[in-house]
Order: structure tokens, then C-alpha cells, then sequence
């Protein structure tokens, strides 16, 4: 197994390397390419210079669907709004398809001076404009639709009527900040419709891309972000109701802690976690492994990583060395890993005389970037 | 006491956690279903100063989209979109307001730009469309819009347009010779409207009178913009210490005494409270909660249960509820109650500024099922966030009434509109209905540094 630095303190710029290689197709002009996802990076094997094409595209030339998607995954790789939207676990489906990103947008995003889309609730049959509805709500969230109401429901002034619900207010030709928060979105989305291994590895290239900074101006962001996919794992580790699982983010050395919480069905667990464990364990789909939550990397190079994982709340984790793998036809569920040798004392783990009730990291490589 | 920002924000978002998790595994966003109590809360705390607005609403966005996002058929395949109506409270740009030195009365008379003249009196609408006795109860104006509070009782063909007054021939000239167009709002029932009617181009203050008029055959009316406003009894004094989630809690039992239909809170109530206590927007020890899971527990309210079950185990301290209360809720379950007032009662009373705000009591209209006290207000923000469930949350709300009778009322407005222009005209819902043998209404508005107490006599002409 490859570990190279990774060893001791493996940087976060390579919190990928548990990760195999992962493609997409993509309609670019009248061709299907495809889009490829390895060790950390996205390259167009058709597009041998594209780099020199989203040059040209930038300054006014017209870029190929590849290269401008490219462009999308870097601009996006720091975006918190893929916590937001993104997947929770390898089970959670996120999807959007290819024509509902392209019907929408030609008509949330409609060319300068080319008609406007029509608006949700606009004249149409009730299933279009439901359609619609729908697809833009999702789409532009807050930007540029809101709910109007006079104090009379929706009818306006002079044409009184029962009290209704709320009215659509959109706004077909946007200024330039709702433009761009649309254009944003649909760019996101754009990525999303890839699947879910990019829409996996999008997630750990957010996660390992914050600064102590940025972390520090969005704690309740990310210990949502945190919360939101450790408790699916915790939840199938345990046999505990995901709802009472809370994770906040460790700072500091080590890998964090884990403490359960209350007795019987009330059980629950407690955990703090570096940001790093989004992209290092969770992103690679390692969260669970052989019955242990895994609460860090030590070293990887697909198919094989060597992890700290916890066999029950409360212990010390082990060292587990593991074999991924992925099963025909399942690789939009993510890896499957499996141990390949007996668990192995942590050497840094100082000997437990009883069973401490929760367990605090000193995993060395856990440390946030 | 100083609102933790960081542990609301972080409590919604923990939230949105959990509601979108269960609303994917119990499958609640392919039905359509509301997911929880993310939109609540995300009020209370926006409400209470806890939370930015555009935070909460950003939160409940990318909810919106996170749940759209995991329908099998993608977000085209939802099964009914929500739409984006954060019930945002308005914000208000003004200053702490200062405290009184004192109590006392103080004189209802108009103040700066703001008048108001009482009318009491009908004339007839002899629109082909809408034929209709209209009762004008005030006059309310700015030199920027001026607004009479309106009542009518539909007659013959106008009990089944659909959209109920229409005035296109309503005139006004005044004493010297300037002439005003008209324009209803407001809404009908099948029997009778009740509304404003906006009079443009607004009337100058120093105008003694205005008439109207329809065809040119038929009987006009004449208001006497120079009468005396309603004689009331007014007092300011300083309002009782509340923290900004007490006074929430507090709004929220009055519109449950409403009952209003669309204010169904459910489990929401737990985690607003919850919420409330994490982001430090409760004081220890506070009561608030404790009124409200009394409420729940008497009035049988299918909301709260868990506020409920902790007062039950004694968890929450017990709490007697506030005499007005009571009151709302003792006649809600009364079998035999007063008989309610049908009629128009015109007043015009313009209050003291409370938090930067100047409500003007313009009129009072009462059907067997429902009263309705018209008001103008001028200061409040122009935005649109005015959405009913927020705004009966906002800080000017709820009002109490208490009738000569003495029986409580509470009143709550379900939002308001500007135009554009200075003035707002409201609705408050009044609760229990007005009943037949009142005379006389203590008004009572609770800012947040002080309370305006009026006492008005209430006559009425028509009914």
C-alpha cells in the first residue's frame, strides 16, 4: 500500500486517496463525453487542452459542456451550499436530471433581451404549473421568488375576495446578484446530476477545502454538515435513533471524542469529529467499516486504507487495515470495505484500566487542516 | 439578556437536520406534507431577534431544495411544492423605545401629520353592480394618502358577484371644489363588505369637508373632516418587564385563543420552545412556557404535547393563567353566550406612538360570527414579509379588549397593506365577537417598553 506522507500527517489536499476513480458522461455538442474523477482532480479526456479553452471561453469564446463543467467543479469546490444540498449518505438519493436543468434554465435564466420563461402560476395547466413550481423552487431557492400577501390573501387591492395563500412574485429579468446566485445554483445542481460518486467526492473536495477562518464563520453550517451525515452512520453502527445523534467539530489535535447519551430508546451519542472526517472517512465512504465507526485515516491508496475505528462508544479506537471494493452495478452506492486483518491496539492509545464513559481522539493524522 | 445568535442558528440548522432525515425516511415530502417545524421556528427566532431574517430564510430555502432534490422523480416529481412563504415578522428600523418617566393620561388628539375625523354615517351605492348601503365609519389621513374605514350591507344582486363591492361611479368633491376618485379594498361575505376605500388624490388637512357622490340624481353624503375625534381616555405607562421570547410565547397563546384555522402549531410549539431556551431568548425560571402548556392543557389544544407532559411531571413550574385569557377562554366554552352584535360602529381615535408606531382606531364592524376593529397604522415598515402567521407574531401584537361587560377580547391582525404609500390599514380579528350590549372598549396595546390603554365609547348607528 501506497501511504507516502500520509504516514504521520497526511495533508488534506489528499483526503481523496481512499477513493477510486469515478466517470461521467456528458452531452458536449453533438457527442457524449466523458467527464473523469481521479485522485483529487477532474480531466477531460477529450478535451486534452482545457485549460486553454476555458481561457478562451472566458474571454468571450464559446465553451465546450465538458470544459464549462470542469470550470463549474472548480468554482463549486469550496461551496458550502453542496453541505447543504448534497447527499447525507451513500443511500441518500440526490437527483436531478438533465432536462430539468436544461428546461430550467432557459427559463429562470432567460438569454438578454429572449423571452421569460413563464412564471410559476402563470396561465398553464395546472400539472405545468405545478412543474414549474417545483423545478424553480428547487432550483433558486430564495433567489428572486417570494411569497406576496396582502392582507387580504392574494387579492389585490380592489378585487376583494376570500382569504387565500400566498401569491408566486417572480422576477423573469433578475438583477445582477439574483442572476448570478440562480446561475450558481444551477451550476451546483449541474454537478449534482452527475451522480452520486461526484456528487460524493464534491462533498469531501468542500470539506477539505475550508480554511480555519471559514470555519470559524460557519460553525453552525458545518456542525449541521457534520451532524447531518454522522448520524445516519452512527445511527446503523449503534442501532440507535439517527435523530439523537449530535456532532459538533473538533478543533485541535486529535480525532475528537464520542460519549453516548441517555439509556434504552432515549440512547444517543454525542460526538465531536474534525471537518476532515467529512472528507477523509465520510466522503470515501468508510464511515462504517466491519461493524466500527471509523473516526480517522491514517493511510490510503485504493483499494486499501488503514483507519482508527471505534468498535463501540466508550473504547479506544484500533487500527483496522481494509480492502475496498465495488460490487457490479452498485457503484452509486459507494465502496464496500472489508477487514483484512484483526484489529490492531492503536500505539499512541495509553492503556485503559477500566472503561472510560467516552472516548477521547489522540488519532495524530485527524488534526484539521 | 442577550440572545445567543450562533446557538439559534445552529439549533435551526440541527433542525433542518433532523426534519429533512425523517421527512425523506417516513416519505412526508412525496405527500406533499409540510416537513415538521422548521418554518415555525425559524419565525419565532427571526422574531425574536435571535435569528437574521435572511439567515432563517436562507435555512428554510435550502430545505426546500434538499427535499426537492431527494424525490425519486427529482424535483419535477414532487408531489406538491410548498411555496416559499417564510413567515418572516417585519423588521422594524427604529431605536429601543424610551421608557416613560410616568404614567397618565395623555390627550388623544391627533399629532404631526397623522388626522382622523369619526363618520357614522351611510349612503347609498346605486351601482348597477354592487347596490349596497355603504356605512363610512372614519376618515384617517397623511398629507401623502387618506383612507375611510367602510362597511356595507350588500343588497339584492350583490350577494352573488364574486368579488362583492365594486365602486366605479363612487365621487368626492370637497368645499373647494377639488374633485377625488375612489377605490375599495377589503373583502365580502355574501352579505356584507368591509374594507377601505382609498381616496385619491389625497385630501389636504386644512379641506373642512368632502361629499360623495354617484349619479348625479341621487342623495349625496357629506363628511365633516373637522369633527372632533371620538372622545377617549388615553393612558401610557410603562409595560411590565418581558424578555422578546417571553412576549412570542405569549402572542402565540393569544392567537391560539383566536383559533385561527391556519395557526395550527402542533408539535412546533415544543421546539419553539426549545429553540427559544437555546438561543438564551428565555430567561431562567421564566413562566412564559408554563402559561402556554396550561393553555394547551385547558383549552384540550392538540398542540404542545410535550410542554404539556412536562408540566404534568412537574418539570415546568406551574403557572396560573392571565385573567384576560381566562376570560377568552371560559366564553369559548360557554354554551350559552351573549348574543353578538350586527352592526358599524364608526370611531376615530389616533394613539400615542408606541415602538415608533401610531395606530389610529377607526371603526368597528360586527357580524353574529366575527367583529372586526378597522385601523390605520402609520410608521410600519414597507415590506412585504407581511405574511398572516408572522405578522400576528410581530411586536405591536396581540391586542386585548375589554368590553363594558367585561369580557375579554383579543385581536389580532393578519398583516397589513401599504401600497406604497405611509399608511397601513388593518383588520384586527376581534375574539370572542363583540357582543350586542357593549357600550364602552378598553383597548390595551403592550409595546415593548410601554402599554397604551384607551377607552372608548362605542355607539352604533347602524345595526
Amino acid at each position: 500500500m501506497e501511504t507516502g506522507r500520509g504516514e504521520t500527517n497526511p495533508p488534506e489536499s489528499r483526503w481523496w486517496q481512499a477513493l477510486p476513480p469515478a466517470e461521467a458522461t456528458i452531452q458536449c455538442g453533438e457527442r457524449e463525453h466523458v467527464l473523469r474523477w481521479a485522485d483529487g482532480a477532474l480531466t477531460l479526456p477529450a478535451h486534452p487542452d482545457a485549460e486553454a479553452e476555458l481561457v478562451l471561453g472566458a474571454l468571450g469564446g464559446q465553451s465546450a459542456a465538458c470544459v464549462e463543467a470542469a470550470g463549474m467543479w472548480g468554482r463549486h469546490s469550496d461551496d458550502l451550499d453542496v453541505l447543504a444540498l448534497g447527499p447525507r449518505s451513500a443511500v441518500d438519493r440526490v437527483t436531478i436530471t438533465r432536462d430539468e436543468l436544461g428546461w430550467a434554465r432557459a427559463h429562470v435564466l432567460p438569454a438578454p433581451g429572449g423571452p421569460a420563461g413563464p412564471p410559476p402560476g402563470a396561465a398553464g395547466s395546472g400539472a405545468q404549473q405545478a412543474y414549474q413550481s417545483r423545478l424553480i423552487t428547487t432550483l433558486i431557492g430564495t433567489a428572486g421568488v417570494r411569497a406576496s400577501v396582502s392582507p387580504f390573501g392574494t387579492a389585490a387591492a380592489g378585487s376583494p375576495g376570500q382569504i387565500a395563500g400566498p401569491a408566486f412574485v417572480f422576477q423573469a429579468s433578475p438583477d445582477p446578484d439574483t442572476r448570478r446566485s440562480r446561475v450558481s445554483r444551477i451550476e451546483l445542481l449541474s454537478l449534482f446530476a452527475l451522480g452520486p460518486p461526484f456528487q460524493m467526492r464534491l462533498t469531501g473536495a468542500v470539506a477539505a477545502s475550508l480554511d480555519g477562518q471559514t470555519r470559524a464563520a460557519n460553525r453552525p453550517r458545518l456542525a449541521a454538515a457534520l451532524t447531518g451525515r454522522l448520524a445516519p452512520a452512527a445511527g446503523e453502527w449503534l442501532g440507535i435513533d439517527p435523530d439523537r445523534v449530535t456532532a459538533a467539530v473538533h478543533e485541535g489535535p486529535g480525532w475528537g471524542s464520542l460519549e453516548l447519551t441517555g439509556t434504552g430508546e432515549g440512547r444517543g451519542l454525542r460526538a465531536s469529529l474534525p471537518l476532515s472526517w467529512l472528507a477523509r472517512v465520510w466522503a470515501c465512504g468508510l464511515a462504517v467499516a466491519g461493524g466500527h465507526l471509523v473516526v480517522a485515516v491514517r493511510a490510503a491508496r485504493w483499494p486499501d486504507a488503514e483507519v482508527l475505528a471505534l468498535p463501540e462508544p466508550g473504547t479506544e479506537p484500533v487500527v483496522l487495515r481494509l480492502r475496498g471494493s465495488l460490487p457490479d452495478g452498485e457503484a452509486h452506492d459507494g465502496p464496500r470495505w472489508a477487514i483484512l486483518s484483526q484489529p490492531e491496539t492503536h500505539p499512541t492509545a495509553p492503556a485503559q484500566p477500566d472503561t472510560p464513559p467516552a472516548a477521547t481522539g489522540t488519532g495524530e493524522e485527524a488534526a484539521a487542516p | 439578556m442577550t440572545v445567543d445568535t450562533e446557538a439559534a442558528e445552529t439549533f435551526l440548522r440541527l433542525l433542518a437536520e433532523a426534519e429533512l432525515r425523517q421527512a425523506v425516511r417516513s416519505g412526508a415530502h412525496l405527500r406533499g406534507g409540510y416537513p415538521g417545524s422548521l418554518l415555525h421556528t425559524a419565525a419565532a427566532l427571526a422574531t425574536v431577534g435571535a435569528l437574521d431574517d435572511r439567515v432563517a430564510d436562507a435555512i428554510v430555502g435550502d430545505m426546500d431544495a434538499a427535499l426537492a432534490l431527494r424525490h425519486p422523480g427529482g424535483p419535477a416529481g414532487v408531489a406538491a411544492p410548498r411555496l416559499r412563504s417564510m413567515p418572516m415578522p417585519p423588521k422594524v428600523p427604529f431605536p429601543p423605545p424610551a421608557r416613560p418617566a410616568s404614567g397618565g393620561p395623555v390627550p388623544p388628539t391627533p399629532a404631526g401629520r397623522l388626522w382622523a375625523a369619526p363618520a357614522g354615517q351611510m349612503f347609498r351605492l346605486h351601482d348597477e353592480d354592487t347596490p349596497a348601503n355603504l356605512w363610512v365609519l372614519s376618515v384617517v389621513g397623511t398629507p401623502d394618502s387618506t383612507w375611510c374605514a367602510v362597511g356595507a350591507m350588500l343588497q339584492g344582486r350583490a350577494r352573488h358577484i364574486p368579488y362583492g363591492l365594486r365602486v366605479p361611479r363612487l365621487r368626492a368633491l370637497d368645499d373647494r371644489g377639488g374633485q377625488y376618485g375612489m377605490h375599495f379594498s377589503g373583502y365580502s361575505s355574501e352579505t356584507a363588505a368591509s374594507g377601505w376605500l382609498s381616496i385619491h388624490p389625497p385630501v389636504p388637512d386644512d379641506v373642512r369637508w368632502i361629499e360623495f357622490y354617484g349619479h348625479l340624481d341621487t342623495p349625496r353624503l357629506r363628511l365633516d373632516l373637522a369633527a372632533p375625534p371620538t372622545p377617549a381616555q388615553v393612558t401610557v405607562d410603562p409595560a411590565g418587564p418581558a424578555s422578546p421570547g417571553e412576549r412570542l410565547l405569549d402572542a402565540i397563546a393569544a392567537g391560539m385563543l383566536t383559533r385561527e384555522a391556519d395557526v395550527n402549531l402542533g408539535n412546533s410549539l415544543d421546539t419553539i420552545v426549545a429553540a427559544l431556551t437555546a438561543a438564551h431568548a428565555l430567561p431562567p425560571g421564566s413562566l412564559a412556557p408554563s402559561r402556554l402548556a396550561t393553555l394547551c392543557q385547558r383549552a384540550l389544544l392538540d398542540a404542545g404535547p410535550g410542554l404539556v407532559a412536562a408540566l404534568e411531571a412537574g418539570e415546568l413550574p406551574a403557572a396560573g393563567l392571565p385573567e384576560p385569557w381566562t376570560s377568552v377562554l371560559v366564553h369559548s366554552v360557554r354554551r350559552h353566550r351573549p348574543a353578538a352584535k350586527t352592526g358599524i360602529a364608526p370611531l376615530a381615535v389616533v394613539l400615542p406612538e408606541l415602538d415608533g408606531i401610531r395606530f389610529v382606531l377607526a371603526g368597528l364592524h360586527s357580524e353574529p360570527d366575527h367583529s372586526l376593529l378597522s385601523v390605520v397604522a402609520q410608521g410600519l415598515p414597507q415590506d412585504d414579509h407581511g405574511h398572516k402567521l408572522g405578522f400576528q407574531w410581530s411586536q405591536w401584537f396581540p391586542w386585548w379588549i375589554r368590553d363594558s361587560a367585561g369580557q375579554w377580547h383579543v385581536a389580532q391582525a393578519g398583516g397589513y397593506g401599504l401600497g406604497g404609500h405611509e399608511l397601513a390599514t388593518l383588520h384586527l380579528r376581534v375574539v370572542p365577537p363583540l357582543p350586542r350590549s357593549v357600550t364602552r372598549l378598553d383597548v390595551i396595546i403592550t409595546g415593548r417598553a410601554a402599554r397604551v390603554s384607551a377607552t372608548v365609547p362605542v355607539v352604533w348607528p347602524a345595526g
